[in-house]
């Protein structure tokens, strides 16, 4: 027994000094890059945040509808594609400027979903959790499996970088901290056609979010009761928002998620249904708007948001 | 509970360094420990479902007694159908009750009658096909003879729910495992090595290479009416790598842990896509299944004895219900019908002639990889369909979506494709590969493949063969 388990207390020595190597050169590696979701749009994020008068966040929904580019004032669309709730209150954890505007991208179907726990969105962070404090305390508290994880194994952390981390250090892409983090969907034609026949077999606009969608997911709403608490103690303008889609929600769904926000007194936007028309240029396809689409929507959104804008600028 | 799970790394540190802090190793100490754990591991996904396997555990406890003490060959007979009958009851109600029924219905419908008749919302329990099995072989080798009934009950309670295969297999025999579970287990290094190496490798084949394939062709399995015939040829392909790095990875973790445990199980799988025809690959894939069905079913209906006829026959049937096991629908009856078909006309003609036996293991992946496509498709319309496409001309070039995902898949698949090929070449298996490297060679092979493990893995997701 002696010998196995001097093997294994040699093998686990190796793995940890392999590890902690494997993460600094990573680290590294990561620094300065502005390219690529996977560290590039945080990167950009962390260093634009403190900086601008209006942020936005949210999924792949906020990320690629919203477009704030012909607005006044300084903003940045954090949105991050396969993201929820949770993800999105780790970045406002980081927020120090006083009075910003913040818009939060919220969908139906993560505020009611049965089996949302945060994972994916802790697992998205934990390489970040690493290098920067506010995450790393925010980790801490809401998501203490991971931080334990990445804690003992920082290859763990940076599950699924690696590549893109290698790829956005030689190959330099769309640069996120130059621009305003909005990121244009140009359909190909393929797609279009793709889109098009789903839509056909379907029928536009039958289709549904195929959930109960009765209770707030305590996930969800403790994420969002911490973005509204960050918001109080920064003085900042805070509001969710639900961007157009062709998933049809029910009518009573969308009334009890007005009630939910009106309660917590935070103005809640509900744009889903904003195209009152199925043009298919508009559309990537059902839950995503197309570059055309979203600055259609973005021009709308800038409307409605001008006083806020307004209001916190004097 | 998974075993790729953070749940499952801590119940096992935990049962590992209890089960060896027993004082003495005491066997039955050891086995009560091993019992409560499988049962925890079961009822960590559906505790309702304990009250199955207990139920089959008592039953075939008794009868097994019963078939050795019997005063006669027809009451032992009588008593042995009694275990066959539970059993196969339990499957019958728990995994093909509402595809009878379905199918029945479908049936009168063809005529032009609809019958009303409702099915019943009925949870599959996991593992249930693997523990009936194996509970069902012990009843018939009993009264074959060939295995003395064990009195030990505790014994008998961890062989049908050991929780290293109790959910996906191996299917152990009672001949193998038993014998085990009452013989006092020591420590031992070679085992040890074997064992971690194995599992490690096993995890990299299911959450690096099976779970990243996954990703990238569960959505055009999903909706082949939207993708084109290259990313259905793409996904094709890649399914043959996915489910046997998959259920072999799945595999390689039971046999591992159970090694750990001081248990040796028989190999699985031994690199089957490394065969040259249809019936090598079945000796290769899934081994402890196959074997199962040559002895339980093949053999018993006749098995080659009556005739070429009766040969075919009996191939046909096995493979049928083989592939019934697989899942209650008529997707699996087909994929098992086809090899049945295939593996009886191997014994009559050379499906891949001689004069291309340069291509044979190419052939054989690539028939078995169509053949898997009735396997994946979610119904037969969707396998048609694939067909269709597939022989199609307007190839176009394949969807691959993000490219960085897709990279990780290539690059986990690389690495799993080249010490497959290392193993064949040099004639290697992976059950014993552990104790022939040296000290350092294995640190830094271990340290190499949980690196790669951590930094590439897919998030977690379901074994593919838990649905059986």
């Amino acid at each position: 027994m002696r010998k196995s388990v001097k093997l294994i207390g040699i093998m686990l020595v190796v793995l940890f000094i392999a590890d902690r190597a494997i993460y600094q050169l990573l680290h590294t590696l990561d620094k300065d890059i502005y390219t690529g979701l996977a560290v590039g749009k945080i990167n950009s994020f962390l260093k634009r945040k403190d900086t601008v008068d209006v942020l936005v966040f949210g999924s792949s929904r906020a990320a690629h509808h919203v477009d704030l580019t012909t607005l006044s004032t300084a903003n940045f669309n954090a949105g991050q594609d396969a993201t929820k709730i949770g993800f999105a209150s780790a970045l406002v954890a980081t927020l120090k400027k006083k009075g910003q505007t913040i818009l939060v991208h919220i969908d139906h179907d993560v505020l009611y979903a049965t089996d949302y726990d945060g994972q994916n969105d802790a697992q998205l962070l934990a390489f970040h959790a690493l290098k920067n404090d506010e995450i790393a305390r925010f980790f801490d508290s809401y998501f203490k499996e991971e931080s334990t994880l990445g804690k003992i194994s920082h290859s763990y952390a940076a599950n699924g970088k690696i590549l893109s981390i290698i790829k956005n250090r030689f190959v330099k892409g769309h640069d996120y901290a130059a621009q305003n983090g909005y990121e244009p969907l140009v359909p190909t034609e393929e797609q279009a056609a793709t889109f098009q026949q789903i839509l056909d077999k379907n029928g536009p606009g039958q289709n549904t979010l195929g959930m109960a969608m009765t209770k707030v997911n305590p996930k969800s709403e403790m994420f969002i009761d911490y973005i509204v608490r960050k918001a109080q103690k920064n003085d900042s303008k805070l509001i969710f928002f639900t961007s157009p889609s062709l998933l049809k929600v029910d009518m009573n769904v969308k009334d009890r998620t007005k009630t939910f926000f009106e309660t917590k007194n935070i103005p809640y936007w509900d744009h889903g249904d904003f195209f009152k028309s199925l043009v298919y240029t508009d559309w990537k396809d059902e839950t995503h708007l197309s570059d055309k689409g979203a600055k259609e929507y973005s021009k709308y959104l800038i409307t409605e948001l001008l006083p806020y804008v307004e209001s916190t600028a004097k | 509970m998974l075993f790729n799970s953070v749940a499952f790394l801590v119940f096992f540190v935990l049962v590992f360094t209890l089960y060896w802090s027993i004082p003495n190793k005491r066997v039955t100490v050891q086995n009560i420990l091993l019992l409560v754990a499988s049962y925890v591991f079961y009822g960590w996904w559906d505790w309702r479902f304990l009250s199955l396997i207990a139920f089959s555990t008592v039953v075939d406890y008794v009868l097994g007694i019963s078939i050795a003490n019997a005063k006669s060959q027809g009451s032992a007979k009588r008593f042995l159908l009694a275990s066959i009958f539970t059993n196969l009851g339990l499957l019958a109600v728990f995994k093909y009750f509402n595809f009878f029924i379905d199918s029945w219905v479908e049936l009168w419908q063809l005529f032009g009658y609809d019958m009303n008749v409702g099915t019943l919302n009925i949870i599959l329990p996991v593992g249930i096909s693997f523990y009936t099995f194996q509970t069902m072989s012990y009843s018939i080798d009993i009264y074959r003879k060939e295995l003395k009934p064990t009195k030990n009950f505790i014994a008998f309670a961890t062989f049908v729910s050991f929780f290293p295969q109790l959910v996906a297999g191996p299917i152990e025999r009672a001949s193998n495992l038993l014998p085990q579970l009452l013989t006092k287990r020591t420590w031992n290094h070679d085992r040890v090595k074997n064992g971690l190496f194995q599992i490690v490798v096993g995890f990299f084949r299911k959450v690096v290479v099976a779970d990243s394939i996954g990703s990238i062709i569960d959505g055009i399995y999903n909706v082949p009416e939207i993708n084109s015939p290259s990313s259905i040829f793409m996904a094709v392909l890649l399914y043959s790598f996915q489910i046997y790095f998959d259920f072999s990875g799945y595999s390689d973790i039971a046999i591992g842990t159970a090694r750990l445990l001081g248990f040796d199980f028989k190999a699985n799988f031994n690199l089957p896509y490394f065969s040259s025809s249809i019936t090598e690959f079945w000796r290769r894939w899934h081994i402890s299944l196959s074997t199962w069905l040559r002895d339980y079913l093949y053999i018993p209906l006749g098995g080659n004895r009556n005739g070429v006829f009766m040969q075919y026959r009996n191939l046909f049937l096995t493979m049928l219900l083989g592939g019934l096991w697989h899942g209650s629908s008529w997707n699996f009856v087909i994929w098992g019908t086809i090899h049945g078909i295939l593996l009886g006309l191997e014994k009559r003609f050379a499906l891949i002639p001689k004069k291309y036996n340069f291509f044979h293991n190419l052939i054989v992946f690539l028939i078995v990889s169509f053949i898997w496509i009735f396997f994946r498709s979610l119904n037969l319309s969707d396998a048609a369909l694939i067909f269709g496409k597939l022989f199609s001309s307007d190839y176009g070039v394949p969807f691959i979506g993000d490219i960085i995902p897709f990279l990780t898949m290539v690059y986990g698949l690389f690495l799993a494709l080249v010490f497959d090929i290392y193993l064949f070449r040099t004639n290697n298996s992976l059950e014993d590969f552990g104790t022939k490297l040296g000290s350092v060679t294995f640190i830094v092979l271990v340290s190499f493949i949980v690196i790669n493990i951590l930094l590439f893995y897919s998030s977690a997701s379901n074994f593919i063969y838990f649905q059986f």
